[in-house]
């Protein structure tokens, strides 16, 4: 008896529409951490984007030290060569000055010689950049064809002689003539399928 | 994607066939339609947050009866407009009637007002019970719940489930007469 009523007093449904909301509030309860999800998502990417670009503008910005020293090299090469070209006008020190320039020049000829340090170095520095633009190999042999013009090690007039082949030296080509091919029937060869010997 | 596709599929099927029993857990301590549909969907975005570890049947309506008791529980000591509300009961609250009015049938004005006090008197007695036997004879009344159905959501043995209702039956009985 008392479970009856007390079944009567609990024979309650929920609204129809309690369903649905409960699935709103789970949809708008679900709906926010996914947007939190993307928008640290979109933070984390944006940071790490400023951050490698921070990183590749710093790089660019940086001077090489190699480019430098190269530089004084040059302009020390230069001061000595012009230094040498002002002491053959004088007789009377033309022999110490003789001396002088081949002191400079065997002092140029140590620091072209100390020169592929520094653009090993440049090379180990630039090595973890994301790309180069010019192989560092080719500007190392660039760097030591000028130093080798420069210090009289390289002669270019033996390259001026070296002459191209005219145009009307050259043979021309010989028409290539192809015979036209015939093919003959194959003949049945003995013993082959379908023939009795 | 997908595991989180079959999570909501499953959790979809436990909304449908859990929502009458969470809405009268809460119901059973609110008797108020609104604020039981508050509790019980508060309860189910909860276990929602945790289904994961709810994807079992048994444990899934376990840990919503419970918690939708709780919420009930915390909503009915905070709640100040309660006590309002018990001044003025909810007269479209079916519970308050017998079962002819959900029926369809209007009974005379001095048989509703007798089935009224009735009702109240019945959830006056309900509302005195401990609460362990309180929720246990509200279960065992709430979809034909068995022993061993009641014993699975309050996580005890059918044997302790048969002997709080008896003490729930007997004291109910005390109260009433």
């Amino acid at each position: 008896m008392i479970d009856e009523e007390i079944r009567a007093a609990l024979d309650v449904d929920p609204s129809p529409e309690f369903v649905a909301r409960v699935r709103t509030r789970i949809a708008a309860e679900a709906a926010p951490s996914a947007w939190r999800w993307s928008w640290g998502l979109a933070m984390a990417t944006a940071l790490a984007a400023s951050a490698t670009l921070v990183v590749i503008v710093s790089r660019q910005h940086t001077p090489p030290s190699t480019s430098v020293a190269g530089t004084s090299v040059a302009g020390s090469e230069n001061r000595h060569a012009s230094e040498g070209s002002t002491t053959k006008p004088g007789a009377a020190e033309s022999d110490a000055k003789a001396g002088r320039a081949e002191q400079t020049r065997v002092a140029v000829s140590r620091q072209a010689r100390s020169r592929p340090t520094n653009t090993n170095a440049l090379v180990v520095r630039t090595r973890s950049e994301p790309e180069i633009l010019v192989d560092p190999r080719e500007a190392d042999a660039l760097r030591r064809l000028i130093a080798g013009v420069r210090d009289g090690r390289i002669d270019l007039a033996a390259a001026q002689t070296i002459a191209s082949p005219a145009a009307g030296e050259i043979e021309p080509v010989a028409r290539i003539v192809i015979a036209p091919i015939t093919i003959e029937p194959i003949a049945p060869a003995r013993g082959a399928e379908g023939a009795r010997p | 994607m997908t595991v989180d596709r079959e999570l909501e599929r499953e959790f979809e099927a436990r909304l449908s066939e859990s929502s009458t029993l969470a809405f009268r857990v809460a119901y059973a301590v609110l008797r108020h339609r609104q604020d039981a549909e508050d509790v019980s969907q508060e309860a189910f975005v909860k276990a929602y947050r945790s289904f994961r570890d709810l994807r079992d049947r048994d444990r899934f309506r376990a840990w919503l009866v419970r918690m939708t008791w709780r919420l009930a529980l915390d909503r009915l000591r905070t709640d100040r407009r309660r006590a309002e509300r018990d001044r003025h009961p909810d007269a479209t609250a079916p519970a308050a009637a017998p079962p002819a009015v959900a029926e369809g049938f209007r009974p005379a004005a001095h048989e509703a007002l007798e089935a009224r006090e009735r009702a109240q008197r019945l959830w006056a007695a309900i509302d005195a019970l401990p609460e362990k036997l309180r929720i246990a004879i509200v279960l065992a009344n709430i979809e034909e719940h068995d022993l061993g159905e009641v014993g699975r959501l309050l996580d005890v043995p059918e044997g302790t489930v048969k002997s709080r209702l008896f003490l729930a039956r007997q004291r109910l009985k005390e109260l009433l007469q």
